[in-house]
């Protein structure tokens, strides 16, 4: 599954169980519902393990975070996946903000390039 | 009994159940506010961080701005300055302002715009301008520099905010090149012809434009010059009419005249307006030419003669050539007409002549001293002219006997051709008697002579008819 714009870009590769997103997310509320889609499929596949990689997501808006948010939530409630993020230090909002996720999922592991 | 126990066992099952269910609401309920308040918090916080990181990139975004902007102007190659309106002092200058002015563009900022106007009543003209049209574009002034030299500047200004002061930024170009340029070409084609064609520039100036009107010419050329000439170095004879022409040009000017071309060490002259000017001019011209002649003599050298023609008639005042060369340049049979006439003097031993056609309209012709001539034929014409000598530059000890026997020279002349030709001789004897040095009464006398001895014949018209040019 992914969705491919000028912007941005989102995938998910079932069989490495990996989610790539990359560009700028800068998106409304609404229209992050498709990405929402991508992202909730690949929880409710409840994968032993579940790698996100932001490494090339250079902006990501307050809806965007919320989505992310909203998507480590539903992973802590199925309690089926181990999360691996992979983030990338050269984007100065991602060191404050992913480490935010750890409150939603102590578990998560947190990873930077 | 048993029965309600067991109802009321049931019951006690149920809400147990119930409790355990809502407590478990109660849970998720609870973990879901954690949620919402860490997903507010989150939120929040990515926001404060994104922010800031778009705060601090737009920040340097507007000093890398700022700074190729600044680079830009440094480079340009016009001097720009920024001024405050309320002061007039010197905010901002680039990298060559300074140096037009001989300063550095950091001592500039001293300084006040006025300062380098040479003239200082440009302020009240440029304000004015600006108020006006609220800019200037390519107004043209001369600038001062720091050691007192002057340049001339093409000068563009605008209204401009600068450090949140009303200011004026002025773009400047040194155009002293262009000038003199300007002043050059000037030499070679003069103002008044460019007026006179009704051209505002040179560059307006075309092949084949002309005025056509009626005009007074003037011919004139140095008598003798081969003679002088001679034995002359090319140096010499350059320095030698050019000192020449360099004296008798601006009579032609002062007279409201022009040149239309120089002949070699001949001149010819256009004078648009009355045939006054024309005939004054060549007055003047003369006078210079004896004032010249005394200042030779002082340095033992020998006069120089000058012949005069002037004429009025229709004639077309244009330029003329190619394209890639042109020149000013007029013709008309009365243009011709004019050259033969300033032959002419050779021949009558006489420095100015002038046609009827000019003579009659003078406005005053008793203000100058004026004796018919002859009538004469020229070449390639039918028609007989009456030809005029204006004597008023002879030198005055000539010019005073010329008018002492003026009235017997033409009552002589009437005779003469009223075919009476021993009266004339009579008359003409006592003119030389008085002036012997009148050569004009002498041709005349040797012609009534020749007439008496020879006879003439039934249509004899007193007309001379000359044979070459």
């Amino acid at each position: 599954m992914e969705i491919v714009n000028d912007d941005y870009a989102v995938s998910y590769d079932s069989e490495t169980n990996t989610i790539v997103c990359s560009g700028s997310f800068r998106l409304t509320g609404r229209e992050y519902a498709a990405i929402t889609d991508i992202l909730n499929t690949a929880a409710d596949a409840k994968p032993e393990v579940l790698n996100l990689d932001l490494t090339r997501l250079q902006f990501l808006n307050s809806s965007g975070i919320n989505t992310l948010s909203k998507f480590i939530i539903r992973l802590r409630k199925h309690k089926a996946s181990q999360v691996n993020v992979k983030g990338n230090s050269v984007f100065a909002w991602q060191n404050r903000s992913l480490a935010n996720f750890k409150k939603l999922l102590p578990e998560l592991v947190l990873e930077f390039d | 009994m048993i029965k309600p126990m067991l109802e009321t066992e049931v019951k006690i099952e149920g809400l147990q159940k119930d409790i355990v269910n809502l407590r478990q609401q109660i849970e998720e309920l609870e973990q879901d506010k954690i949620d919402l308040e860490a997903l507010l918090e989150m939120t929040t916080e990515h926001s404060d961080s994104v922010e800031e990181e778009l705060f601090g990139k737009a920040e340097e975004a507007l000093l890398e701005s700022e700074r190729r902007l600044r680079m830009i102007i440094e480079a340009t190659p016009v001097a720009v300055i920024v001024s405050h309106i309320k002061d007039g002092y010197i905010v901002f200058a680039n990298a060559i302002a300074g140096p037009l002015v001989g300063l550095s563009s950091e001592d500039l900022v001293e300084h006040k715009v006025t300062d380098f106007y040479a003239d200082s009543a440009e302020t009240a003209r440029l304000a004015d301008l600006l108020k006006k049209n609220n800019q200037v574009d390519h107004y043209e002034m001369e600038i001062l520099r720091s050691d007192g030299s002057r340049f001339w500047a093409d000068i563009s200004m605008r209204y401009l905010e600068f450090n949140e002061q009303p200011s004026i930024l002025a773009a400047l170009n040194d155009i002293s090149h262009l000038k003199e340029l300007n002043k050059a070409a000037r030499r070679f084609v003069p103002d008044e012809y460019l007026s006179f064609l009704k051209k505002d520039s040179l560059v307006d100036m075309h092949l084949g434009d002309h005025v056509t009107d009626e005009m007074t010419v003037m011919f004139s050329d140095l008598r003798s010059f081969t003679t002088i000439s001679e034995g002359m170095t090319p140096q010499q004879n350059f320095d030698f009419i050019n000192a020449y022409l360099g004296r008798v040009s601006p009579t032609i000017r002062e007279n409201a005249g022009f040149i239309v071309k120089y002949l070699g060490d001949g001149i010819m002259a256009i004078f648009p307006g009355n045939a006054d000017n024309g005939v004054q001019a060549g007055i003047d011209k003369l006078n210079q030419v004896n004032i010249y002649n005394a200042d030779r003599a002082k340095v033992g050298r020998l006069p120089v003669g000058v012949g005069i023609g002037v004429n009025t008639g229709h004639m077309m005042v244009g330029m003329v050539g190619e394209a890639g060369r042109m020149q000013g340049d007029a013709f008309s049979d009365d243009v011709n007409l004019t050259s033969r006439v300033e032959g002419l003097t050779k021949h009558y031993s006489v420095s100015f002549i002038i046609t009827a056609a000019t003579k009659e309209r003078l406005t005053d012709p008793l203000k100058y001293n004026i004796r018919f001539l002859d009538k004469v034929q020229v070449k390639g014409k039918l028609k007989a002219l009456d030809l005029y000598e204006v004597y008023d530059a002879d030198l005055p000890h000539m010019r005073s006997l010329k008018q002492e026997t003026h009235a017997q020279y033409e009552q002589a002349l009437q005779h003469y051709f009223a075919r009476d030709f021993k009266e004339a001789q009579g008359i003409l004897f006592d003119v030389l008697k008085k002036n012997p040095q009148d050569k004009v009464a002498w041709h005349h006398l040797i012609k009534a002579t020749q007439c008496l001895d020879e006879g003439v014949s039934e249509n004899w018209a007193g007309v001379t008819v000359m044979t070459n040019k």
